[in-house]
Protein backbone atom coordinates (compact mmCIF):
# COMPACT_ATOMS: atom_id res chain seq x y z
CA UNK A 1 0.00 0.00 0.00
CA UNK A 2 0.73 2.89 0.07
CA UNK A 3 2.61 5.75 2.37
CA UNK A 4 0.70 8.74 3.32
CA UNK A 5 2.70 10.51 5.66
CA UNK A 6 1.64 14.39 5.04
CA UNK A 7 -1.86 15.09 5.01
CA UNK A 8 -2.37 17.62 2.37
CA UNK A 9 -6.27 18.24 1.40
CA UNK A 10 -8.80 19.66 4.34
CA UNK A 11 -12.13 17.21 3.85
CA UNK A 12 -13.88 20.48 1.76
CA UNK A 13 -10.99 20.51 -0.46
CA UNK A 14 -11.31 16.71 -0.77
CA UNK A 15 -14.83 16.86 -1.66
CA UNK A 16 -14.32 19.26 -4.23
CA UNK A 17 -11.48 17.56 -6.13
CA UNK A 18 -14.10 14.99 -6.65
CA UNK A 19 -16.70 17.36 -7.55
CA UNK A 20 -14.68 19.21 -10.12
CA UNK A 21 -13.42 16.24 -11.40
CA UNK A 22 -16.88 14.48 -11.94
CA UNK A 23 -17.86 17.74 -14.11
CA UNK A 24 -14.65 18.68 -15.91
CA UNK A 25 -14.62 15.70 -16.87
CA UNK A 26 -18.16 15.83 -18.09
CA UNK A 27 -17.46 19.01 -19.70
CA UNK A 28 -14.91 17.06 -21.73
CA UNK A 29 -17.18 14.36 -22.25
CA UNK A 30 -19.41 16.42 -24.22
CA UNK A 31 -17.07 19.64 -25.20
CA UNK A 32 -15.10 17.44 -27.25
CA UNK A 33 -17.82 15.20 -28.38
CA UNK A 34 -19.37 18.24 -30.24
CA UNK A 35 -15.60 19.46 -31.22
CA UNK A 36 -14.27 16.06 -32.19
CA UNK A 37 -18.00 14.77 -33.31
CA UNK A 38 -16.45 13.40 -36.36
CA UNK A 39 -14.24 11.42 -34.46
CA UNK A 40 -16.31 10.83 -31.09
CA UNK A 41 -19.66 10.18 -33.22
CA UNK A 42 -20.40 7.39 -30.43
CA UNK A 43 -19.70 10.06 -27.14
CA UNK A 44 -22.02 12.05 -28.80
CA UNK A 45 -24.96 9.54 -29.11
CA UNK A 46 -23.81 8.11 -25.54
CA UNK A 47 -23.74 11.93 -24.42
CA UNK A 48 -27.86 13.03 -25.78
CA UNK A 49 -27.37 13.31 -29.55
CA UNK A 50 -26.59 16.29 -31.57
CA UNK A 51 -29.07 18.91 -29.43
CA UNK A 52 -28.68 16.79 -26.10
CA UNK A 53 -25.36 16.95 -25.88
CA UNK A 54 -25.04 20.77 -25.72
CA UNK A 55 -27.33 20.95 -23.36
CA UNK A 56 -25.28 18.58 -20.78
CA UNK A 57 -22.72 20.58 -21.96
CA UNK A 58 -24.20 24.10 -20.55
CA UNK A 59 -25.86 22.66 -17.18
CA UNK A 60 -22.28 20.94 -16.59
CA UNK A 61 -20.80 24.05 -17.63
CA UNK A 62 -23.40 26.46 -15.06
CA UNK A 63 -22.13 23.85 -12.69
CA UNK A 64 -18.54 24.71 -12.85
CA UNK A 65 -19.35 28.26 -12.79
CA UNK A 66 -20.72 27.31 -9.49
CA UNK A 67 -18.10 25.54 -8.32
CA UNK A 68 -15.19 27.93 -9.17
CA UNK A 69 -17.30 30.73 -7.13
CA UNK A 70 -17.86 28.83 -4.09
CA UNK A 71 -14.27 28.08 -4.35
CA UNK A 72 -12.80 31.32 -4.69
CA UNK A 73 -15.08 32.67 -2.08
CA UNK A 74 -14.08 30.13 0.16
CA UNK A 75 -10.87 30.83 -0.29
CA UNK A 76 -11.41 34.59 0.20
CA UNK A 77 -13.37 34.47 3.54
CA UNK A 78 -11.57 31.71 5.59
CA UNK A 79 -8.02 32.56 7.09
CA UNK A 80 -7.06 29.16 6.13
CA UNK A 81 -8.25 29.92 2.24
CA UNK A 82 -6.43 33.21 2.35
CA UNK A 83 -3.08 31.30 4.25
CA UNK A 84 -3.29 28.49 0.88
CA UNK A 85 -2.93 31.68 -1.42
CA UNK A 86 0.02 31.92 -0.06
CA UNK A 87 1.27 28.35 -0.89
CA UNK A 88 0.38 28.76 -4.45
CA UNK A 89 2.77 31.38 -5.16
CA UNK A 90 5.28 30.50 -7.42
CA UNK A 91 9.29 30.86 -5.78
CA UNK A 92 12.78 30.08 -6.67
CA UNK A 93 11.77 26.60 -5.28
CA UNK A 94 10.14 25.84 -7.83
CA UNK A 95 12.00 26.77 -10.82
CA UNK A 96 15.21 24.55 -8.87
CA UNK A 97 12.91 21.32 -8.55
CA UNK A 98 11.98 21.85 -11.93
CA UNK A 99 15.63 21.75 -12.82
CA UNK A 100 15.69 19.12 -10.26
CA UNK A 101 13.56 17.02 -11.68
CA UNK A 102 15.35 16.69 -15.26
CA UNK A 103 18.52 15.66 -13.11
CA UNK A 104 16.67 13.31 -11.30
CA UNK A 105 15.19 11.70 -14.71
CA UNK A 106 18.57 11.17 -16.04
CA UNK A 107 20.34 9.99 -13.25
CA UNK A 108 22.34 13.12 -11.96
CA UNK A 109 20.90 13.68 -8.81
CA UNK A 110 19.55 10.87 -6.51
CA UNK A 111 16.57 12.23 -5.19
CA UNK A 112 13.81 14.25 -6.20
CA UNK A 113 13.19 17.78 -4.46
CA UNK A 114 11.51 18.56 -1.46
CA UNK A 115 9.26 20.95 -4.10
CA UNK A 116 8.83 18.24 -6.94
CA UNK A 117 8.42 15.32 -4.34
CA UNK A 118 4.78 13.26 -4.25
CA UNK A 119 6.22 10.71 -2.10
CA UNK A 120 7.59 12.33 0.79
CA UNK A 121 8.26 9.68 3.42
CA UNK A 122 10.07 10.55 6.31
CA UNK A 123 11.04 13.67 5.20
CA UNK A 124 7.40 14.60 4.42
CA UNK A 125 7.87 18.11 6.80
CA UNK A 126 9.94 19.32 3.72
CA UNK A 127 7.61 18.89 1.34
CA UNK A 128 5.44 22.20 0.70
CA UNK A 129 2.01 21.97 0.32
CA UNK A 130 1.62 22.15 -3.37
CA UNK A 131 4.64 20.55 -5.78
CA UNK A 132 5.82 23.10 -8.66
CA UNK A 133 3.59 20.82 -11.11
CA UNK A 134 1.12 21.80 -8.66
CA UNK A 135 1.30 25.32 -8.57
CA UNK A 136 1.45 25.19 -11.91
CA UNK A 137 -1.96 23.33 -12.58
CA UNK A 138 -3.64 25.75 -9.94
CA UNK A 139 -2.39 28.65 -11.93
CA UNK A 140 -3.38 27.44 -15.64
CA UNK A 141 -6.57 26.11 -14.05
CA UNK A 142 -7.25 29.87 -12.56
CA UNK A 143 -6.29 31.34 -16.17
CA UNK A 144 -8.69 29.04 -18.03
CA UNK A 145 -11.32 28.37 -16.58
CA UNK A 146 -11.87 32.15 -16.44
CA UNK A 147 -11.62 32.06 -19.86
CA UNK A 148 -13.64 29.25 -20.55
CA UNK A 149 -16.04 30.37 -18.64
CA UNK A 150 -16.31 33.84 -20.16
CA UNK A 151 -16.21 32.46 -23.71
CA UNK A 152 -18.24 29.80 -22.81
CA UNK A 153 -21.20 31.81 -21.49
CA UNK A 154 -20.39 34.61 -24.84
CA UNK A 155 -21.56 31.58 -27.17
CA UNK A 156 -24.17 30.74 -25.20
CA UNK A 157 -25.66 33.57 -26.15
CA UNK A 158 -24.56 34.68 -29.51
CA UNK A 159 -26.73 37.82 -29.82
CA UNK A 160 -24.01 40.16 -28.03
CA UNK A 161 -20.85 38.84 -30.11
CA UNK A 162 -22.79 39.01 -33.66
CA UNK A 163 -23.91 42.07 -32.32
CA UNK A 164 -20.36 43.48 -31.78
CA UNK A 165 -18.60 41.90 -34.89
CA UNK A 166 -21.21 42.60 -37.21
CA UNK A 167 -20.98 38.95 -38.65
CA UNK A 168 -22.60 35.87 -37.51
CA UNK A 169 -19.12 34.48 -38.89
CA UNK A 170 -17.89 36.06 -35.40
CA UNK A 171 -20.35 33.52 -32.69
CA UNK A 172 -18.46 30.82 -34.66
CA UNK A 173 -14.91 31.67 -34.17
CA UNK A 174 -15.93 32.68 -30.25
CA UNK A 175 -17.02 28.92 -30.36
CA UNK A 176 -13.87 27.54 -31.95
CA UNK A 177 -11.65 29.37 -29.74
CA UNK A 178 -13.65 27.65 -26.44
CA UNK A 179 -12.90 24.58 -27.75
CA UNK A 180 -8.75 24.82 -28.78
CA UNK A 181 -8.70 26.87 -24.76
CA UNK A 182 -10.27 23.81 -23.41
CA UNK A 183 -7.31 21.54 -25.11
CA UNK A 184 -4.62 22.79 -22.94
CA UNK A 185 -6.74 21.52 -19.89
CA UNK A 186 -7.70 18.45 -21.72
CA UNK A 187 -4.04 17.60 -22.24
CA UNK A 188 -2.74 18.96 -18.79
CA UNK A 189 -5.40 16.65 -17.23
CA UNK A 190 -4.31 13.86 -18.97
CA UNK A 191 -0.57 14.55 -17.64
CA UNK A 192 -2.33 15.23 -14.25
CA UNK A 193 -4.34 11.39 -13.92
CA UNK A 194 -0.67 9.77 -15.16
CA UNK A 195 1.09 12.08 -12.47
CA UNK A 196 -1.02 10.44 -9.85
CA UNK A 197 -2.18 7.19 -10.84
CA UNK A 198 1.59 5.94 -11.98
CA UNK A 199 4.06 6.89 -9.44
CA UNK A 200 5.10 3.85 -8.07
CA UNK A 201 4.75 4.05 -4.38
CA UNK A 202 0.99 5.48 -4.96
CA UNK A 203 0.28 3.30 -7.37
CA UNK A 204 -2.91 2.98 -8.67
CA UNK A 205 -4.16 6.08 -7.52
CA UNK A 206 -2.41 8.83 -5.42
CA UNK A 207 -4.88 9.14 -2.35
CA UNK A 208 -3.81 12.61 -1.11
CA UNK A 209 -6.41 14.26 -2.69
CA UNK A 210 -9.35 11.61 -1.09
CA UNK A 211 -8.18 11.09 2.54
CA UNK A 212 -9.24 14.48 4.24
CA UNK A 213 -6.35 15.60 6.72
CA UNK A 214 -7.99 14.95 9.79
CA UNK A 215 -8.00 10.79 9.17
CA UNK A 216 -4.51 10.91 7.30
CA UNK A 217 -1.85 8.76 9.45
CA UNK A 218 1.03 10.65 10.02
CA UNK A 219 4.56 9.73 10.89
CA UNK A 220 6.97 11.86 12.95
CA UNK A 221 10.11 11.15 12.95
CA UNK A 222 12.61 11.23 16.02
CA UNK A 223 15.68 11.55 13.78
CA UNK A 224 17.02 12.41 10.54
CA UNK A 225 16.54 10.28 7.94
CA UNK A 226 18.86 10.45 4.89
CA UNK A 227 16.02 9.05 2.65
CA UNK A 228 12.84 9.38 2.08
CA UNK A 229 12.61 5.51 3.08
CA UNK A 230 10.38 4.36 -0.54
CA UNK A 231 13.65 1.51 -0.23
CA UNK A 232 11.33 0.36 2.36
CA UNK A 233 8.22 -0.14 -0.16
CA UNK A 234 7.23 -2.91 -2.50
CA UNK A 235 6.65 -2.11 -5.90
CA UNK A 236 3.26 -3.72 -7.73
CA UNK A 237 3.78 -6.02 -10.20
CA UNK A 238 1.61 -4.98 -12.46
CA UNK A 239 3.22 -1.20 -12.15
CA UNK A 240 6.09 -2.23 -15.13
CA UNK A 241 3.39 -2.61 -18.08
CA UNK A 242 0.52 -0.41 -16.22
CA UNK A 243 2.70 2.21 -16.16
CA UNK A 244 4.22 2.08 -19.14
CA UNK A 245 1.04 1.52 -20.85
CA UNK A 246 -0.70 4.31 -19.59
CA UNK A 247 2.43 6.86 -20.15
CA UNK A 248 1.63 5.69 -23.80
CA UNK A 249 -1.92 6.34 -23.55
CA UNK A 250 -1.40 9.67 -22.22
CA UNK A 251 1.58 10.72 -24.69
CA UNK A 252 -1.04 9.47 -27.68
CA UNK A 253 -3.29 11.02 -26.44
CA UNK A 254 -1.96 14.30 -25.69
CA UNK A 255 -0.38 14.27 -29.42
CA UNK A 256 -3.69 13.58 -31.16
CA UNK A 257 -5.85 16.15 -29.48
CA UNK A 258 -3.19 18.59 -30.03
CA UNK A 259 -3.02 17.18 -33.93
CA UNK A 260 -6.93 17.09 -33.77
CA UNK A 261 -7.23 20.59 -32.60
CA UNK A 262 -5.36 21.86 -35.73
CA UNK A 263 -7.24 19.67 -38.23
CA UNK A 264 -10.58 19.86 -36.55
CA UNK A 265 -10.89 23.57 -36.40
CA UNK A 266 -14.14 25.31 -37.35
CA UNK A 267 -12.75 28.70 -38.48
CA UNK A 268 -12.12 30.12 -40.35
CA UNK A 269 -15.39 28.50 -41.12
CA UNK A 270 -14.60 25.82 -44.31
CA UNK A 271 -16.86 25.76 -47.58
CA UNK A 272 -16.90 21.71 -47.01
CA UNK A 273 -19.52 20.13 -44.91
CA UNK A 274 -17.05 17.84 -43.57
CA UNK A 275 -14.69 19.68 -41.33
CA UNK A 276 -11.41 18.43 -41.05
CA UNK A 277 -9.61 14.69 -40.54
CA UNK A 278 -13.19 12.82 -39.16
CA UNK A 279 -13.83 9.73 -39.59
CA UNK A 280 -11.49 9.16 -42.87
CA UNK A 281 -8.57 10.10 -40.57
CA UNK A 282 -8.43 6.71 -39.01
CA UNK A 283 -4.90 7.60 -36.86
CA UNK A 284 -6.18 10.28 -35.50
CA UNK A 285 -9.78 8.93 -34.68
CA UNK A 286 -7.89 5.69 -33.05
CA UNK A 287 -6.10 8.90 -31.16
CA UNK A 288 -8.59 11.14 -29.70
CA UNK A 289 -10.22 7.95 -28.69
CA UNK A 290 -7.67 6.83 -26.87
CA UNK A 291 -7.16 10.27 -25.37
CA UNK A 292 -10.92 10.02 -23.99
CA UNK A 293 -9.93 6.40 -22.72
CA UNK A 294 -7.61 7.98 -20.33
CA UNK A 295 -9.84 10.51 -19.39
CA UNK A 296 -12.20 7.23 -18.38
CA UNK A 297 -9.42 6.01 -16.38
CA UNK A 298 -9.23 9.06 -14.45
CA UNK A 299 -12.38 8.83 -13.77
CA UNK A 300 -12.51 5.50 -12.38
CA UNK A 301 -9.55 6.10 -10.34
CA UNK A 302 -11.49 9.47 -9.01
CA UNK A 303 -13.96 6.94 -8.29
CA UNK A 304 -11.47 4.37 -6.75
CA UNK A 305 -9.94 7.01 -4.83
CA UNK A 306 -12.98 7.76 -2.94
CA UNK A 307 -13.79 4.06 -2.44
CA UNK A 308 -11.02 3.65 -0.95
CA UNK A 309 -11.65 6.28 1.32
CA UNK A 310 -14.73 5.32 2.53
CA UNK A 311 -13.49 2.13 3.38
CA UNK A 312 -10.35 3.34 5.30
CA UNK A 313 -12.94 5.62 7.30
CA UNK A 314 -15.15 2.64 8.32
CA UNK A 315 -11.63 0.80 9.38
CA UNK A 316 -10.65 3.76 11.25
CA UNK A 317 -14.14 3.27 13.11
CA UNK A 318 -14.26 0.31 13.66
CA UNK A 319 -10.52 0.25 15.17
CA UNK A 320 -11.85 2.92 17.48
CA UNK A 321 -14.67 0.89 18.61
CA UNK A 322 -12.25 -1.62 19.57
CA UNK A 323 -9.56 -1.97 22.27
CA UNK A 324 -6.11 -0.45 21.06
CA UNK A 325 -4.14 -2.81 19.30
CA UNK A 326 -1.32 -2.62 16.84
CA UNK A 327 -2.64 -0.46 14.21
CA UNK A 328 -1.78 0.76 10.93
CA UNK A 329 1.47 2.16 11.27
CA UNK A 330 2.49 0.96 14.31
CA UNK A 331 6.01 0.04 14.55
CA UNK A 332 7.05 -3.84 13.11
CA UNK A 333 10.00 -3.87 14.94
CA UNK A 334 12.05 -1.52 17.01
CA UNK A 335 12.39 2.29 16.38
CA UNK B 1 6.95 -11.62 -40.26
CA UNK B 2 9.71 -12.97 -42.35
CA UNK B 3 11.99 -13.65 -39.89
CA UNK B 4 8.98 -16.53 -38.45
CA UNK B 5 8.30 -17.68 -41.78
CA UNK B 6 12.09 -18.36 -42.71
CA UNK B 7 12.58 -20.09 -39.31
CA UNK B 8 9.74 -22.46 -39.31
CA UNK B 9 9.56 -22.88 -43.31
CA UNK B 10 13.48 -23.44 -43.77
CA UNK B 11 13.22 -24.63 -47.57
CA UNK B 12 9.67 -24.30 -48.77
CA UNK B 13 11.12 -25.76 -52.40
CA UNK B 14 12.38 -28.74 -50.67
CA UNK B 15 9.70 -31.86 -52.07
CA UNK B 16 7.47 -33.13 -49.84
CA UNK B 17 8.70 -36.46 -48.95
CA UNK B 18 12.05 -34.88 -47.52
CA UNK B 19 10.60 -32.50 -44.54
CA UNK B 20 10.20 -34.65 -41.53
CA UNK B 21 6.89 -32.94 -41.41
CA UNK B 22 6.37 -33.60 -37.49
CA UNK B 23 6.51 -29.72 -36.00
CA UNK B 24 3.79 -28.04 -38.15
CA UNK B 25 1.50 -31.00 -38.41
CA UNK B 26 1.57 -31.56 -34.28
CA UNK B 27 1.54 -27.71 -33.28
CA UNK B 28 -2.01 -27.91 -35.35
CA UNK B 29 -2.79 -30.95 -34.08
CA UNK B 30 -1.90 -29.16 -30.09
CA UNK B 31 -4.16 -26.10 -31.29
CA UNK B 32 -7.04 -28.04 -32.60
CA UNK B 33 -6.76 -30.09 -29.22
CA UNK B 34 -6.70 -26.74 -27.37
CA UNK B 35 -9.65 -25.30 -28.87
CA UNK B 36 -11.33 -28.33 -28.73
CA UNK B 37 -10.80 -28.52 -24.61
CA UNK B 38 -9.76 -32.33 -25.38
CA UNK B 39 -7.70 -33.72 -22.14
CA UNK B 40 -4.10 -34.16 -23.29
CA UNK B 41 -4.22 -37.40 -22.13
CA UNK B 42 -7.12 -39.00 -24.78
CA UNK B 43 -4.54 -37.94 -27.71
CA UNK B 44 -2.63 -40.61 -27.77
CA UNK B 45 -6.08 -42.69 -28.30
CA UNK B 46 -7.00 -40.25 -30.98
CA UNK B 47 -3.43 -39.73 -32.56
CA UNK B 48 -3.45 -43.14 -34.80
CA UNK B 49 -7.25 -41.81 -36.33
CA UNK B 50 -6.34 -38.34 -37.10
CA UNK B 51 -3.29 -38.78 -39.10
CA UNK B 52 -4.96 -41.93 -41.57
CA UNK B 53 -6.67 -40.51 -43.99
CA UNK B 54 -3.16 -38.17 -44.57
CA UNK B 55 -1.07 -40.67 -44.84
CA UNK B 56 0.10 -40.91 -48.43
CA UNK B 57 1.07 -37.22 -48.05
CA UNK B 58 2.29 -34.34 -45.22
CA UNK B 59 -0.31 -32.32 -44.25
CA UNK B 60 0.99 -29.17 -44.63
CA UNK B 61 0.76 -28.98 -48.31
CA UNK B 62 -2.93 -28.55 -49.42
CA UNK B 63 -1.85 -29.34 -53.16
CA UNK B 64 0.39 -32.15 -53.71
CA UNK B 65 1.61 -30.22 -56.78
CA UNK B 66 2.40 -27.10 -55.56
CA UNK B 67 6.00 -26.17 -54.35
CA UNK B 68 3.67 -23.19 -51.36
CA UNK B 69 3.14 -24.87 -47.81
CA UNK B 70 0.07 -23.80 -46.29
CA UNK B 71 1.97 -21.78 -44.00
CA UNK B 72 3.69 -19.76 -46.36
CA UNK B 73 0.51 -19.47 -48.76
CA UNK B 74 -1.17 -17.88 -45.71
CA UNK B 75 1.55 -15.68 -44.83
CA UNK B 76 1.23 -14.40 -48.84
CA UNK B 77 -2.35 -14.17 -48.83
CA UNK B 78 -2.14 -11.72 -45.72
CA UNK B 79 0.80 -9.42 -47.19
CA UNK B 80 -1.62 -9.20 -50.10
CA UNK B 81 -4.28 -8.37 -48.25
CA UNK B 82 -2.55 -5.54 -46.08
CA UNK B 83 -0.82 -3.99 -49.02
CA UNK B 84 -4.35 -3.60 -51.26
CA UNK B 85 -6.17 -2.62 -47.80
CA UNK B 86 -3.21 -0.45 -47.37
CA UNK B 87 -3.88 1.03 -51.26
CA UNK B 88 -7.44 1.34 -51.03
CA UNK B 89 -6.98 3.62 -47.66
CA UNK B 90 -4.40 5.87 -49.07
CA UNK B 91 -6.72 6.29 -52.09
CA UNK B 92 -10.15 7.12 -50.05
CA UNK B 93 -8.32 9.01 -47.67
CA UNK B 94 -6.32 11.12 -50.16
CA UNK B 95 -7.74 10.68 -53.60
CA UNK B 96 -11.36 10.22 -53.61
CA UNK B 97 -13.29 13.31 -54.03
CA UNK B 98 -16.43 13.53 -51.28
CA UNK B 99 -19.93 15.16 -52.37
CA UNK B 100 -19.99 16.61 -49.29
CA UNK B 101 -17.28 19.14 -50.93
CA UNK B 102 -19.27 19.21 -54.67
CA UNK B 103 -22.68 20.30 -53.15
CA UNK B 104 -21.72 23.07 -50.77
CA UNK B 105 -23.06 26.18 -51.43
CA UNK B 106 -20.10 28.29 -52.40
CA UNK B 107 -19.90 32.37 -52.17
CA UNK B 108 -20.86 33.67 -54.84
CA UNK B 109 -20.55 37.57 -54.61
CA UNK B 110 -17.26 39.26 -53.40
CA UNK B 111 -19.22 41.81 -51.76
CA UNK B 112 -22.76 41.38 -51.13
CA UNK B 113 -25.03 38.62 -51.65
CA UNK B 114 -24.86 34.97 -51.06
CA UNK B 115 -21.98 34.17 -48.47
CA UNK B 116 -21.05 37.62 -48.31
CA UNK B 117 -21.63 37.42 -44.22
CA UNK B 118 -19.31 34.50 -44.48
CA UNK B 119 -16.48 36.02 -46.57
CA UNK B 120 -16.84 39.02 -44.19
CA UNK B 121 -16.64 36.96 -40.81
CA UNK B 122 -14.07 34.52 -42.10
CA UNK B 123 -11.69 37.35 -42.83
CA UNK B 124 -11.94 39.28 -39.98
CA UNK B 125 -8.21 40.62 -38.61
CA UNK B 126 -8.74 39.80 -34.87
CA UNK B 127 -11.11 36.75 -34.92
CA UNK B 128 -7.77 35.15 -36.94
CA UNK B 129 -5.07 36.50 -34.81
CA UNK B 130 -7.13 35.28 -31.75
CA UNK B 131 -7.68 31.94 -33.42
CA UNK B 132 -3.90 31.92 -34.48
CA UNK B 133 -2.81 33.13 -30.40
CA UNK B 134 -4.49 30.45 -28.87
CA UNK B 135 -3.66 27.68 -31.26
CA UNK B 136 -0.18 28.69 -30.89
CA UNK B 137 -1.15 28.27 -27.11
CA UNK B 138 -1.91 25.28 -27.81
CA UNK B 139 1.15 23.99 -29.06
CA UNK B 140 3.44 25.51 -26.75
CA UNK B 141 1.54 24.11 -23.58
CA UNK B 142 1.05 20.36 -25.53
CA UNK B 143 4.63 20.33 -25.89
CA UNK B 144 5.50 21.21 -22.43
CA UNK B 145 2.90 19.27 -21.17
CA UNK B 146 4.47 16.40 -23.66
CA UNK B 147 8.00 17.03 -21.68
CA UNK B 148 6.35 16.94 -18.18
CA UNK B 149 4.56 13.68 -18.79
CA UNK B 150 8.20 12.20 -20.07
CA UNK B 151 10.01 13.60 -17.18
CA UNK B 152 7.58 11.95 -14.61
CA UNK B 153 7.67 8.59 -16.45
CA UNK B 154 11.65 9.21 -16.05
CA UNK B 155 11.33 10.16 -13.00
CA UNK B 156 8.85 7.44 -12.19
CA UNK B 157 11.30 4.61 -13.46
CA UNK B 158 13.97 6.16 -11.29
CA UNK B 159 11.67 5.70 -7.76
CA UNK B 160 10.51 2.07 -9.02
CA UNK B 161 14.42 1.19 -8.93
CA UNK B 162 14.60 2.07 -5.60
CA UNK B 163 11.95 0.48 -4.22
CA UNK B 164 12.10 -3.60 -3.64
CA UNK B 165 10.89 -5.36 -6.33
CA UNK B 166 7.99 -7.41 -6.73
CA UNK B 167 8.96 -11.27 -4.96
CA UNK B 168 12.03 -9.60 -3.86
CA UNK B 169 12.93 -11.83 -0.70
CA UNK B 170 11.96 -9.67 2.30
CA UNK B 171 15.10 -8.53 4.26
CA UNK B 172 13.29 -8.93 7.89
CA UNK B 173 10.57 -11.50 8.88
CA UNK B 174 8.85 -8.12 10.60
CA UNK B 175 6.45 -6.78 8.38
CA UNK B 176 6.99 -3.11 8.09
CA UNK B 177 3.47 -1.49 7.74
CA UNK B 178 2.89 1.31 5.67
CA UNK B 179 5.21 4.20 6.27
CA UNK B 180 6.47 2.06 9.30
CA UNK B 181 10.80 1.05 10.19
CA UNK B 182 11.74 -2.11 8.98
CA UNK B 183 13.43 -3.87 12.03
CA UNK B 184 16.54 -4.25 10.28
CA UNK B 185 16.68 -3.20 6.91
CA UNK B 186 20.23 -3.67 4.73
CA UNK B 187 19.83 -0.86 2.35
CA UNK B 188 17.52 1.52 4.76
CA UNK B 189 20.16 1.66 7.31
CA UNK B 190 19.11 4.93 8.56
CA UNK B 191 16.20 3.71 8.73
CA UNK B 192 15.78 1.58 11.88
Amino acid sequence: MTSLDHGKFTRVTTLFHSLLALDVFLLFFTGYAIMFNDELWWLVEATGGSSGVVAVHRIAGLGLIALTIFWMTLLLITPGGRDNFGAVLPGTDDIEAAVQDVKFALGYADERHPNARQFAGYKADEVPLLSYVGKGVVWIFAVELTLLMISGLLIWSKTGLVGFFQTKASAMAFVVFHGLLGIIMLMGVMFHIFEHGAHPAFYPVELKAFLPKDITPEYHADEDHETTGIENLELSPTWNWAANLLGLLTVIGIVSVLIGSIFDEGYPIPRELAVGGGPTNLLLTIGINIGILVLFIGLVLSMYGNVMRRRYERQIAEERRQPPTATDGGDAGDD
Amino acid sequence: MSGTSDDRDRDPDRPPDDREGGTPHSDAADQRDREAGTDPSSRSEREPVREMPHKERPRNYTDPDSRLTDRLAVLISALVGLIVTGLAYWWAQSQAIFTEELYRVQPTVEERGIGADWVQGNTDPALDAMIAIIHAADALMGLGILVIVFLHWAAFRRLASQMRQPGETRRSDAVAADGGAEADGERGGDAG
